[in-house]
């Protein structure tokens, strides 16, 4: 009996969800807006020249490991120029396969080598992204912490300048910056 | 009953979407449109905004139309929790009691007893609910902590996906990605009932796109604590296995595992008890080995399309002083999940599974055929449908066949709403069964002496049919502030069908005159359940972390029949309350403090076949100093069960031992 009663209604809604007009605009995904913010860390970051090959040299967004944004990265950056350079992205399985690269986002499967990939880029101008826990703690640049359904910045300035890159206020003003040493 | 990860599945759904696929669930031009908004906005707006799902964290769930709670490897490490029953605790609506050093009684929403037959349990997929008494040895199912990614725990029906015995609840453990174990990790405890544990493993890679992880591990647990008697129950496990995932192509994923383990565990008494007659007796050890092996293939098909197949096979020995039970499972399963447009998202699968059980009496305990090959075959689909900006739609069922009760129809419908920002209101109703057991089926043993008359004997049926649930579900979350979450269910559930050991009718043996009284199982008890659970988390700080749960039940059996087996002392069996408080601090100097409280109301009754007073409330308190000595190295004392020199938590004065404050160090390496 009790079940009969589920399916009718089972039946019901399901009729009515097929009569609903709907196209739902979704709120962007997680990733969407991480993908971003990296497009927006291209602006709010000075790199020195050495880290260009010419004037003309394309930004390079980079990512490291399983790419958690799909074909989303490649839309944001399409047809936009910082200071007259293209962007583009690049993804690499590997630490050693990271060529020319100026942002780097280092996905959470590289967890256990962060050690290793901040050691590796230290010298090479490379601002490193991360959303895993302890990213900016063990020398990555710039975390991504989720604060509710939020997403928030949270940047170690020390391992930035380390690299010679600088980071725009407009860029430090709302995040939350690590000192070095600070646990 | 199907044990299908279903990662992509509603109640899982929140979690896993983002774990398996990296691809944007929206077509192109969609991503385009709404990034292009994006990337217009400063870096405050963008702060602002409110994602849809992030992966890998509890508030992933805040959208799911389900009562969820995701126990992450960092709440399980802070706990001190060396087994995963006590890793359970605070969770609401679930019920940890450990009966004696090896046993325990989990159980979710009501009916807490030994075998929690009303939930699931799986590990990585794959069902570890022993279908001999429907129920789970908790006392094998041991795991290196450390690669535990998380436990997610579902209350209430999950049938609709996992089918059958998904009844109260499921509980979802996952271990890490091999890539997420690499290095070598090595830990050392002592302490005064966890005697003595050593685990070790090594992760490495397998060419370009290959990981792996070995691991091992032995504990040592002391017994304990009965006033006046003997104890016997201390035991020791070890246990070691390996995992392998490859990222085969840019859209194809492998995972091959396999573990062993081989375990020693003291008995109080004999496992099985018939009153006038007599049991195995002396120096009682359950000797307990097993193994398995896990294969899955996960193939995207596109930005929208996912297809997984999983295979496993699991073989469990049992030598308990009361019967010997060998047990072989073999399970297929294949799901596709694909989004026909942006508004569904629809899920299904098939799944099969094949056991072979041998189970062989020692004097009092009999099944009858003694092997028994059986077949469970059945399939799903879930459609969630985006109704509208704020309202999500799920509607799926399962039908599945098993040997014992036939055709299983298992639906469920579930309706989301986003009230406002950070507000989110749920409701479900769902319809689950509890399939029979082979215990129930094929049980044959003498409840008289030898040579009496009337003679009784205990009889599996045959015609004795499913449990049912009706289950009615509502939840709210809110988010008043970003340092804190608030999550509440509430439920309301009606049982059809309960087991109940009824008298047959009695035969007279002409020949020597001799009356046999059959007692049987039968489905004429049924029940209703009620309850409340709330779950709050506040961080007032960075560095501090408040997770406070709090749990109402009631439940009200009605015995249709003769009710033999007392299931009407379940009644009393789960507390009516239960609180827990736990606090996570981080410290200057690299220290991390860490607490937990836990309250109980009393227990009126235990299952048992004779009258017991219960077991009185308590509050216990677990504490954590952990200190990260060195990037490498990180030193713990932990201390359990503080407020009281030993306490009772569950079980039949027969089977029970107190649980006895202790402490334990450990040390764990990490290079």
């Amino acid at each position: 009996m009790a079940l009969l009663r589920s399916r009718v209604v089972l039946v019901a809604l399901l009729a009515l969800a097929a009569a609903l007009p709907a196209r739902a605009q979704a709120p962007p995904t997680e990733y969407e807006v991480k993908a971003v913010f990296l497009f927006n860390f291209s602006q709010f970051v000075d790199w020195p020249a050495a880290a260009f090959a010419d004037g003309h040299s394309p930004l390079v967004i980079g990512v490291l490991g399983s790419d958690p944004f799909g074909a989303t990265l490649d839309e944001i950056v399409r047809g936009e120029t910082v200071n007259g350079r293209p962007l583009a992205v690049r993804r690499y399985q590997s630490l050693d396969q990271v060529d020319t690269c100026h942002i780097l986002f280092v996905d959470r499967s590289q967890e256990p080598q962060l050690e290793a990939i901040v050691a590796a880029l230290k010298s090479r101008s490379v601002l490193t992204v991360g959303d895993f826990d302890g990213f900016s703690h063990r020398g990555g640049m710039i975390r991504f912490i989720t604060v509710g359904n939020k997403i928030r910045l949270r940047i170690n300035l020390f391992a930035a300048q380390e690299a010679k890159l600088t980071i725009s206020s407009k860029l430090l003003r709302p995040a939350q910056i690590v000192e070095p040493g600070q646990d | 009953m199907g044990t299908i990860p279903r990662a992509l599945a509603p109640p899982a759904l929140a979690t896993a979407l983002l774990l398996c696929s990296s691809e944007p669930a929206e077509a192109s031009q969609d991503v385009a449109s709404t990034t292009g908004v994006l990337k217009h906005l400063s870096i405050e707006q963008l702060m602002d905004i409110e994602v849809t799902s992030v992966s890998r964290a509890p508030e992933t769930l805040s959208s799911a139309a389900a009562a969820v709670s995701v126990i992450t490897n960092e709440d399980i490490r802070r706990s001190g929790a060396t087994t995963i029953p006590e890793a359970l605790r605070g969770v609401p609506g679930l019920h940890v009691a450990r009966r004696n050093s090896n046993s325990w009684a989990v159980s979710s929403r009501a009916f807490s007893s030994i075998n929690s037959e009303k939930l699931l349990v799986l590990s990585d997929t794959r069902s570890i609910y022993t279908p001999l008494v429907s129920g789970v040895f908790w006392d094998v199912q041991d795991y290196l902590l450390e690669d535990v990614e998380r436990i997610e725990v579902i209350r209430g029906p999950g049938a609709s996906l996992w089918g059958a015995n998904a009844v109260n609840g499921v509980i979802n453990l996952t271990t890490k990605h091999a890539r997420s174990t690499q290095g070598t990790f090595l830990s050392a405890a002592v302490g005064t009932e966890e005697l003595g544990s050593a685990a070790a493993r090594y992760g490495g890679q397998l060419g370009e796109s290959g990981f792996f992880r070995v691991f091992g591990q032995y504990s040592e647990r002391d017994t304990s604590f009965r006033p006046g008697s003997p104890t016997s129950d201390d035991w020791r496990i070890g246990h070691a296995g390996f995992r392998a995932d490859w990222d085969a192509s840019s859209s194809d994923a492998l995972t091959v595992q396999a573990d062993v383990y081989s375990a020693n565990i003291g008995q109080f008494g004999p496992g099985v008890n018939i009153i006038g007659r007599e049991g195995p007796a002396g120096d009682l050890e359950v000797h307990a080995n097993g193994g398995n092996v896990l294969g899955r293939w996960r193939r995207q098909l596109g930005g929208s399309s996912e297809l997984q197949l999983r295979a496993y096979y699991d073989n469990t020995h049992r030598n308990d002083p009361s019967f010997h039970d060998d047990l072989q499972t073999f399970d297929l399963d294949l799901q596709h999940r694909y989004l026909p447009s942006s508004r569904h998202e629809i899920v299904w699968g098939l799944n099969y599974r094949v056991t072979d059980n041998d189970n062989r009496g020692k004097g009092i305990f009999a099944l009858e055929p003694e092997e028994s090959r059986d077949q469970l075959f059945g399939g799903f689909a879930q459609d969630q449908v985006a109704i509208s900006e704020v309202l999500r739609l799920t509607v799926g069922t399962k039908l599945e066949h098993n040997d014992f009760s036939g055709f299983e129809v298992q639906p469920t419908v579930r309706l989301a709403w986003d009230v406002a920002p950070g507000q989110n209101a749920w409701a479900a109703v769902s319809r689950a069964v509890r399939v029979p057991t082979r215990l129930e089926r094929d049980i044959a043993i003498e409840v008289t002496p030898p040579g009496s008359n009337p003679r009784g004997v205990l009889l599996g049926n045959d015609d004795f049919d499913a449990e049912e649930l009706l289950a009615y579900e509502l939840g709210y979350r809110w988010q008043p502030l970003d340092v804190l979450g608030l999550d509440l269910a509430l439920f309301h559930n009606r049982y059809e069908g309960l087991a109940s050991l009824e008298f047959g009718t009695p035969s007279l043996d002409p020949q020597t005159g001799v009356v046999t009284v059959p007692v049987v199982n039968r489905n004429l008890t049924d029940a209703r359940g009620q309850g409340a659970e709330l779950f709050a988390t506040f961080s007032p700080r960075d560095t501090w972390r408040l997770i406070a749960s709090y749990s109402y039940i009631y439940l009200d059996m009605q015995p249709h029949g003769g009710d033999l087996n007392r299931g009407v002392l379940l009644e009393g069996a789960t507390p009516r309350q239960q609180f827990s408080l736990r606090s996570l601090l981080d410290l200057p100097g690299r220290l991390q403090l860490d607490a937990q409280f836990r309250y109980s109301t009393a227990l009126d009754e235990v299952p048992g076949t004779v009258a017991d007073p219960g077991i009185d409330a308590y509050s216990e308190l677990d504490l954590r100093l952990a200190w990260q000595a060195s990037q490498q190295l990180e030193l713990s004392l932990v201390g359990q069960n503080l407020l009281h020199d030993h306490h009772l938590e569950f079980g039949t004065p027969a089977t029970r031992g107190e649980i006895e404050r202790s402490v334990y160090g450990k040390a764990a390496w990490r290079f």
